[in-house]
């Protein structure tokens, strides 16, 4: 079987929770959390993943988060006691928010992979569990090495500046271009590498996943993307000028360029108030529609290449538009309930990736066997997630 | 009680279609009417309850029940008195509106009284107990590199300087007991009147400050604003609380995005410039009370206060240096009396945004404290 194909029958995905159930539960969670000062946090992340894992369903079976509370809890604190250490410390000095944040950034490959093998090994469909096979050492290399190596060029080209003559700087001025052009160029390429890396050691039992992404396809969604951002910068300027032209703003007389616009009379304070508000806006409307592209796109190019076990192919069908609306409204919905609408914002979302989300089988989707495996500590996970990192690799 | 659900062997996603019959303490499963496994309730696993999704019955060879009848595996668990009976509890909170409305009353009121007095009644505390030395180490580092980037020497000549110094040590000593040792510097900063105060009691006045001066005591009642904020320790308040405010968003907010969290900024700045503006209200009110008791009429502090006010307003449109963003650290920085130049404070509206009261209202409460005084008008 091909991967993308759509051959055999189709098993859509489906999420059966709902807003005002979750609502509740992530009440509990915040009061619990808040009373047991922290402690109760590590409960309240296991029943929230187990709530969107568990309403999860495909062919009649929900997906299932197996982590334990207790397994959590002590990676949390750590992680907890971590983080105060460093915001405390780099309040006080600068110095250790800066060793701090290089000392992060080496460990984040490994705490990535930690939680990538955890949050793997802890999910299960039809009572067989998912697990992930990558080692540590490619992780390192997509996500360390090659995006920093161009930079420690960058830094030895300005340290051969600081010594050598005169004679010697253009060269070292165009090392120095060279390298930032390359750390810009292969983005998408490590890109590509990482998710291929993703996509082929997870393991569903003893079945693998394969598949091959296209070099040329991230490049084209990344270009793209590019492009949708200046394109929307430019539209912006466009019709920015226009109201403000419209408005009487700018005297046209006296115009030589947009960047030089003389005030007729000093704006009052209200118009560059509401001026500065609506540049908010459009930025974050224009930057999450360039989000939902790249997701949308990524997801579909991700979703087309992999195989599970030579038989099974997927489908996402989720597309630019809706999920730009779901990001856009999904953020005015937690706004202006000061942020009590999340739950139901987090609903929306799953039930729309699950609703564009499906399979291909020509069997039923029987006799996948587990595979016997060793217990990850949750550590990894944990440190990941107080940090922020939490990889999100949605199937 | 008959239970219909799916039926897993172990280690196996093939799905059949299964039959569990549950009597007190005592389980039987059937596939089409063929017994497969019996025997004590307590030898199953339940999962917890949560919200409608299924059930998961797991045995401890991993082999697995599913089943979305919710209601009868609660019942059966409740009437046989099973391990797992515990977490409906659990359940019957998440099931409830009204519990959920009292618990989001109850979360805001927290979290509302957490921010408003006990994250400052923790910075206070923690202030206090922390030695002097502590103090001084955290305000070496800034004064350096203050004195690196933004200081130039004083053109002061040293007769005025010996004068003033003779003033400020009138100051120190009727200042309350302490530990601190207080000295008073002078550096030039761009041209820009202010007075700042290091934790570690180290007190820097520029010399464009001097110039704004044309009685004693107005320059008595900077000092004292400033001497208020070394001893009531307010650098080391403002660290633990941006501690704290930073550590609690990073929890609450873990899993936002980028979006997000250019959102959740405005309201963290929001809690910090709170705190800020507390701070210099009690060391304007330090002042205040060390001017009673040395017979000072606050009225001068009125005077400065507004004089520095004007300054930032005439001079904001050349002199966009002194923004608080290019201070090295938010936290160490200084506490200075004049953060007016600052454009987002030019009126008192905007008082949200900034980290000093609005000036404007500072000098009404150094006019009333006066009047409270008995100075004549």
């Amino acid at each position: 079987m091909q991967a993308g194909s759509k051959v055999g029958k189709r098993y859509p995905f489906s999420f059966t929770g709902s807003g005002q159930e979750y609502f509740r539960i992530w009440i509990v969670n915040i009061f619990l959390t808040i009373v047991t000062l922290y402690i109760y946090s590590a409960w309240a992340k296991v029943r929230t993943k187990r709530y969107f894992y568990g309403n999860t369903v495909l062919d009649g079976t929900s997906l299932e988060y197996h982590a334990k509370p207790k397994q959590i809890l002590l990676s949390r604190l750590v992680a907890l006691v971590l983080l105060v250490a460093v915001t405390i410390g780099s309040t006080v000095n600068p110095a250790i928010s800066v060793v701090a944040t290089v000392l992060l950034f080496l460990v984040v490959p490994w705490a990535i992979w930690r939680s990538v093998k955890f949050n793997a090994r802890m999910t299960s469909y039809r009572n067989v569990r998912f697990g992930f096979d990558g080692g540590l050492r490619p992780i390192l290399l997509y996500q360390l090495i090659l995006p920093v190596m161009p930079l420690i060029v960058v830094v030895g080209a300005a340290v051969l500046v600081e010594t050598m003559d005169d004679g010697l700087t253009n060269v070292a001025a165009l090392f120095t271009s060279l390298a930032v052009a390359i750390t810009i160029l292969i983005i998408p390429l490590v890109h590509k590498l990482l998710a291929n890396y993703y996509l082929r050691n997870y393991r569903y039992g003893k079945s693998s996943f394969s598949g091959d992404l296209s070099l040329w396809r991230f490049y084209a969604i990344y270009i793209q993307a590019l492009l949708l951002s200046l394109l929307s910068i430019l539209l912006f300027s466009i019709v920015a000028g226009g109201i403000a032209w419209a408005m009487g703003l700018i005297n046209v007389g006296s115009l030589k360029s947009l960047a030089f616009a003389e005030f007729e009379e000093g704006p009052s304070e209200t118009v560059i108030l509401s001026v500065g508000f609506a540049v908010y806006i459009f930025f974050i409307v224009a930057s999450l529609f360039v989000a939902a592209f790249f997701r949308a796109r990524m997801r579909t190019h991700w979703f087309q290449s992999a195989l599970l076990d030579q038989r099974v192919s997927f489908e996402s069908t989720a597309t630019t538009g809706s999920l730009w609306w779901i990001l856009f409204t999904n953020l005015l919905i937690t706004t202006f309930t000061m942020g009590f609408g999340k739950p139901f914002a987090k609903v929306r979302m799953a039930r729309y990736l699950a609703d564009n989300t499906a399979v291909y089988s020509k069997e039923e989707l029987n006799n996948f066997i587990s595979d016997k495996q060793e217990d990850v500590s949750a550590f990894g996970d944990e440190l990941g997630d107080a940090f922020d990192m939490d990889m999100d690799v949605g199937f | 009680m008959d239970i219909i659900g799916f039926w897993f062997e172990p280690n196996n996603s093939t799905r059949q279609e299964a039959q569990l019959q549950l009597t007190f303490g005592r389980y039987a499963l059937s596939i089409d009417g063929v017994l497969i496994r019996e025997g004590e309730g307590q030898e199953i696993t339940v999962s917890d309850r949560l919200g409608n999704m299924p059930r998961r019955i797991s045995w401890p060879d991993d082999a697995v029940f599913e089943t979305t009848d919710n209601k009868t595996v609660d019942a059966w668990l409740k009437s046989s008195d099973h391990k797992d009976a515990g977490s409906l509890l659990l359940h019957t909170l998440e099931a409830s509106w009204r519990l959920a409305v009292l618990g989001s009353l109850i979360s805001v009121v927290i979290v509302f009284a957490g921010f408003k007095w006990g994250i400052p009644a923790l910075a206070t505390r923690v202030a206090d107990s922390l030695p002097v030395s502590a103090h001084e180490t955290i305000s070496k580092g800034a004064l350096e590199t203050m004195d690196r980037f933004f200081f130039s020497s004083t053109e002061i000549d040293g007769d005025q300087q010996a004068e003033i110094q003779a003033r400020f040590s009138v100051l120190n000593k009727a200042a309350p007991e302490n530990e601190f040792s207080l000295k008073l510097q002078f550096r030039q900063m761009g041209g820009i009147p202010n007075a700042m105060a290091f934790p570690g009691g180290d007190i820097i006045v520029t010399d464009a400050l001097l110039d704004l001066v044309d009685h004693p005591d107005q320059l008595d009642s900077v000092l004292l604003h400033e001497i208020g904020h070394v001893l009531e320790r307010h650098s080391m308040q403002h660290v633990v609380q941006a501690s704290a405010v930073s550590v609690i968003a990073a929890l609450a907010l873990g899993d936002v995005n980028g979006v997000g969290d250019l959102a959740a900024g405005l309201p963290v700045f929001l809690l910090q410039s709170s705190y800020s503006r507390r701070s210099e209200a009690e060391a304007d009110e330090f002042a205040f009370a060390q001017m009673a008791t040395m017979d000072k009429d606050p009225m001068h502090f009125a005077t400065i206060i507004r004089r520095l006010s004007e300054f930032g307003e005439a001079g904001e449109h050349d002199d966009d240096t002194e923004e608080e963003s290019d201070e090295p650290n938010e936290s160490t920085k200084p506490d200075d009396i004049d953060a007016n130049m600052d454009k987002r404070e030019k009126e008192d509206k905007s008082a949200y945004f900034s980290t000093h009261p609005g000036s404007e209202q500072r000098a009404q409460r150094a006019m009333e404290v006066s009047r409270e005084m008995g100075f004549p008008r």
